[in-house]
């Protein structure tokens, strides 16, 4: 070593850290925003393919026939299962349906009254008959009362909450009580009636089966016979028919509420299964690459934190199609005149990204 | 965390990954410009505050772009408020117009109750100007001295001077060198890097009892500044 080089004096600490702030920290800090930006860019934000929407599957619960939302029995997100009755559709026109009664109960009265003239053995036969039509004129009365009470029960449980609102007397609500229990109590004391009779004609029946004939007016049997028929189709007609829900799943939106008229075929209820069936993208024109089944496929979550999971596809689309509205809103794009068209990819559903029916999520495309 | 991630009261949801991106990206790219500006500069003219807002001016770019979410009313309002105080106030650095700009957004940001986006970006756009203050950054040529002194030996022994200035100093550059006419007396300018600016004056004392050297000057070194 040359003796006239001098030993230098020492940097103090300080001093030391001074060049390291000043000299190599931004390096370093440079450095690791370098990194930090590769790794944000390759794990979380490397962009998208495509977007793509976790498919909704959905139902809707119709009406079968023309009537009134009666006895619905859910609510929004209540969870169904597929054949469950969520309500029933009561009979239209309860005037209607009286007037159909009125006539049934007319034609009964006049065959009563054709019966006058009869010899006794033809009498006993009658009277048979007559029995029979006083059970039919009991279980007409029985059927309109079962239409007015379905009436007053459907204006009762609509009034129900406006009488807790105060925005309905207390009279008129005890009023709509009372006319329930009374309908009531009258169709139960019908059904007491025709139950006593029914036995009875029907053990008669059975003895003598020819009393229809003795009556000598096979024209007659055959009347009370039509009265009959139409009798029973008025009462199906009274009978409330069951809306039931076609899939498992929760109600996802109620499209008409108690009391409300509905036409034969009318949604009453969207019933949405809890989880997607698939993911479901579009890959946008000019096509980029020629997807296949069985390609891998990285699928991000938007939610925070971003999950990410490996996918294939499992079905390409053989022409190109309209964007789903929601797809396209989720592509932040400008909007178009026209509908953009893309070719469909769908991808099987990673279970163990746990999402969302109409969730979106990004696409990367290997 | 969740909670302050959720307090972007906005139409479209803030991605906080992308937030961080794109501010550390520009961040990147500004630190990139401002040191090819500091080593292409060739001027008379430098400034660091400049250098320092080369830095910053991106970061705040990408944040102002992020508040204002595509849309065309936040942005009027702020070109309006930014309008209003350069009207009202001349702002000679443009380091001052950054630090402007910067509350003109993050007030921005608050107003269209972008607030999670407020607080990260002043955040990050706060660190980064305490960052840039910490590592001097756009310093160029830093020194703590500048040593004037004669030397009357002869050039060759100039060695004596250098080991003795290399004992004190971690840098040295020779800025000025003037030998007379018929005569070996030199004028000798060095700036120097001490290794510890406490005993500056032990080493002017060492240099002055060195032989061959005559009237030792010192002056602090001072930054680079704009002319």
């Amino acid at each position: 070593m040359d003796p006239r080089i001098l030993a230098p004096i020492p940097t103090p600490p300080a001093q030391r850290w001074r060049e390291v702030r000043l000299l190599y920290l931004p390096r370093i800090v440079f450095a690791l925003a370098v990194l930090l930006v590769a790794w944000l860019w390759g794990e979380a934000l490397a962009p998208a393919t495509l977007v793509a929407e976790a498919e909704i599957a959905g139902a809707d619960s119709r009406a079968t026939q023309a009537g009134v939302v009666a006895g619905l029995k859910v609510a929004l997100h209540q969870k169904v299962r597929a054949g469950e009755v969520v309500g029933h559709i009561a009979a239209a026109n309860p005037r209607l349906l009286d007037a159909t009664l009125a006539v049934i109960r007319a034609d009964v009265a006049m065959l009563g009254a054709t019966m006058a003239g009869a010899t006794d053995r033809q009498r006993v036969a009658l009277e048979l008959e007559r029995m029979q039509l006083d059970w039919m004129g009991h279980r007409v009365e029985r059927a309109a009362l079962q239409g007015r009470l379905q009436q007053t029960e459907a204006d009762l449980a609509r009034t129900e909450p406006l009488h807790r609102a105060g925005l309905v007397t207390e009279e008129a609500y005890t009023q709509l009580k009372i006319t329930r229990d009374s309908l009531v109590a009258q169709r139960d004391e019908t059904n007491r009636m025709i139950a006593r009779l029914e036995p009875i004609l029907s053990g008669q029946n059975a003895l003598n089966p020819t009393a229809a004939e003795l009556s000598g007016e096979s024209a007659l049997a055959a009347a009370i016979k039509v009265q009959e028929a139409k009798l029973r189709l008025a009462e199906e007609q009274l009978s409330p028919v069951p809306l039931v829900s076609p899939i498992d799943g929760v109600v996802s939106l109620v499209l008409r509420r108690e009391g409300e008229v509905v036409v034969a075929g009318e949604p009453v209820l969207r019933v949405t299964a809890t989880k997607p069936a698939r993911l479901t993208g579009y890959v946008r024109q000019p096509l980029a690459f020629d997807p296949k089944p069985g390609m891998t496929a990285e699928i991000r979550t938007r939610s925070t934190p971003a999950k990410v999971a490996l996918t294939t596809v499992t079905q390409v689309g053989v022409a190109l199609e309209t964007i789903s509205p929601t797809v396209l809103a989720a592509m932040h794009l400008p909007p178009t005149p026209t509908p953009e068209t893309a070719l469909r990819v769908e991808f099987a559903l990673p279970a163990s990204l746990g999402l969302k029916p109409g969730e979106h999520v990004d696409v990367v495309v290997r | 965390m969740n909670v302050l991630l959720q307090g972007d009261h906005a139409s479209a949801p803030t991605s906080f990954q992308a937030l961080i991106l794109a501010l550390t990206l520009a961040y990147i790219f500004g630190q990139m410009i401002a040191w090819v500006y500091v080593y292409t500069h060739a001027g008379v003219s430098y400034s660091r505050s400049f250098v320092v807002s080369l830095i910053v001016l991106p970061v705040l770019v990408a944040l102002v772009l992020i508040v204002m979410a595509n849309n065309v009313i936040t942005a009027f309002g702020l070109i309006a408020v930014f309008a209003v105080v350069r009207f009202r106030n001349a702002l000679r650095d443009t380091l001052d117009t950054c630090f402007v700009l910067a509350v003109i957004i993050l007030g921005t940001a608050c107003g269209t109750q972008k607030f999670s986006s407020a607080i990260v970006g002043g955040v990050a756009v706060s660190g980064l100007f305490v960052f840039l203050w910490m590592t001097a950054s756009g310093t160029r040529h830093r020194f703590d001295l500048i040593l004037n002194l004669r030397w009357t030996r002869s050039a060759a022994e100039l060695t004596a001077v250098s080991h003795l200035l290399t004992r004190h100093s971690l840098r040295v550059h020779v800025a000025n060198q003037h030998f007379g006419k018929g005569t070996e007396a030199a004028n000798l300018s060095y700036r120097v890097l001490l290794r510890d600016p406490s005993r500056a004056a032990e080493l002017l004392s060492e240099l002055a009892e060195l032989p061959g050297v005559d009237r030792v000057a010192s002056v602090q070194a001072a930054d680079e500044s704009e002319i």
